[in-house]
């Protein structure tokens, strides 16, 4: 799986370049995502705007770094498509689990503040 | 050239006698080039096996120039000068030269593409035999998870339930279920673990026992609902794993539906008045540790309740888009407006309403419920 990947500041940012997350290659994504953290990103902002369906194996790649991450550090989301948003709010992890930004300005003025 | 080749080189007389012999067949089977002309070939490299064989076909090749190793290759074992025996590929042919018949053959050593080749097929016979007792087990746990389910439709005469499970593999992570309440009410739910297959279907087992725990029976359905959410977190809550599920109370005594939505798809309920979505009351279980308390439905007329598996509307179409929850919800409230949801049917329905449709990738679990007049419904 593509994860174009940047720094800025102390945060990395990672945008997943795949219109899929799903069975198909959410356990490489979390494998990826397991990596990062391995190397001490321990806050990291996801940009999921090439995301265009994304299913419980994605959303379960998403929470599986969310708790690897835990109380070291902080996930945030942004880029968050319609379909992706949907997904989101049908299971309420929009409510207190993921911090959904609407930018990268705003996902990255959070993590810092973290840092 | 000849001289030259790295490969064997080798020709014979109509006799079978030697009398072209190149470096590299001396360096493959030991015999030097004047060690090696003028005697017979066959006696020379043939394997025993092959030897006899050989020897009868040289009077036809004498007279025709054909025979059975002629314009073919193929592999056989020839005998060195040191007596051991070497894979080699073997491709021959014929001419004839001054009204007498020769033959040229390109002898390669394939000891190690053999061995490669053997190594190959053996793995590829272990993975075969992995893969099959693989799918056995997987065919174990898939009949063992459809027998749990249940077998026949809930009828009493206040309420009335029927359920499809159609997997998407050999096992699945949905799961619907109901059991009788006292009083002709009903206790149902349907659920829909993360991923796929085995590991899925595994999580969806700890559901499953606790849905049939007998001391949970008769609690009220936030207390099983929470005690779920904290095996869970206990269980695979480091690993992302998660469940959503609906659930619902049904007393008729009462006229009411309590329900839980835990970060599952909206369920459907049509009464006499309105077609509602019974959105998620909290997130999906595993994830946080939290209250579920439940919601309530009165009903006071006929009604129905559609619960289902989000496999229904993320099935693919052509463009690569997805079916969608939206299209998905309309046709679910079309069908039940006009009292004509068949739970049996669904899949065909979603496939029949959107012609680019490619098929159904994850598992379809749906669960209709139905209220006799008696009973009836409005929302509170």
């Amino acid at each position: 799986m593509d994860i174009e990947t940047r720094y800025e500041g102390s945060a990395l940012l990672a945008k997943p370049l795949e219109k899929r997350l799903d069975a198909g290659n959410a356990p490489a994504f979390k494998s990826h995502m397991v990596n990062y953290i391995l190397e001490d990103h321990l806050h990291i902002a996801i940009d999921l705007s090439e995301i265009e369906f994304m299913d419980s194996s994605g959303l379960s790649a998403l929470l599986s770094t969310l708790k690897t991450i835990g109380s070291r550090g902080k996930l945030v989301l942004f880029g968050v498509g319609r379909n992706v948003g949907k997904l989101f709010s049908l299971t309420r992890l929009d409510r207190g689990v993921f911090e959904i930004h609407e930018d990268k300005h705003s996902a990255l003025q959070s993590l810092n503040k973290a840092i | 050239m000849a001289r030259a080749s790295l490969d064997a080189l080798v020709m014979i007389n109509a006799e079978g006698v030697v009398d072209f012999w190149n470096p590299a067949a001396e360096r493959l089977f030991g015999y030097s080039e004047k060690e090696a002309i003028g005697r017979c070939l066959h006696t020379l490299l043939a394997s025993p096996k092959d030897q006899h064989l050989a020897l009868e076909k040289m009077p036809e090749f004498a007279r025709t120039g054909k025979g059975p190793v002629i314009d073919t290759v193929h592999e056989l074992q020839a005998r060195c000068r040191d007596g051991t025996l070497v894979d080699v590929e073997l491709s021959v042919a014929a001419f004839e030269l001054d009204g007498k018949w020769h033959a040229v053959g390109v002898l390669r050593d394939v000891t190690e593409k053999k061995k490669t080749r053997e190594a190959l097929g053996d793995a590829l016979h272990k993975a075969e035999e992995a893969s099959r007792q693989l799918s056995m087990e997987l065919a174990s746990l898939s009949e063992l998870q459809q027998s749990v389910l249940p077998a026949l439709a809930h009828t009493s005469c206040y309420v009335s339930a029927r359920g499809l499970f159609q997997p998407s593999g050999l096992a699945a992570g949905d799961y619907f279920d109901y059991l009788s309440s006292p009083g002709g009410g009903l206790r149902c739910i349907v659920a829909d673990a993360s991923g796929h297959g085995a590991r899925a279907a595994f999580i969806m087992s700890m559901v499953r026992t606790l849905f049939h725990l007998n001391e949970n029976r008769n609690r009220p359905l936030s207390v099983m609902v929470e005690q779920l959410n904290r095996q869970l977190l206990q269980t695979v809550g480091k690993q992302g794993d998660f469940v959503t599920l609906a659930i619902m109370d049904i007393s008729p005594e009462a006229d009411c539906i309590q329900y839980i939505n835990a970060g599952h798809c909206p369920g459907f309920f049509r009464d006499e008045d309105s077609m509602t979505e019974i959105a998620a009351t909290g997130p999906l279980l595993g994830v946080t540790d939290g209250d579920y308390p439940h919601q309530e439905l009165a009903c006071s007329g006929e009604w129905e309740i559609l619960l289902y598996t989000d496999g229904f509307y993320e099935c693919r179409v052509r463009n690569g888009d997805i079916f969608g929850y939206d299209h998905f919800r309309e046709l679910c409230f079309s069908l039940m407006g006009r009292g004509v949801l068949d739970v049996d049917r669904l899949p065909r329905e979603v496939a029949a309403s959107a012609p680019g449709i490619v098929g159904f990738e994850d598992d379809l679990t749906a669960l209709h419920v139905t209220g006799r007049p008696e009973s009836g419904a409005k929302r509170l």
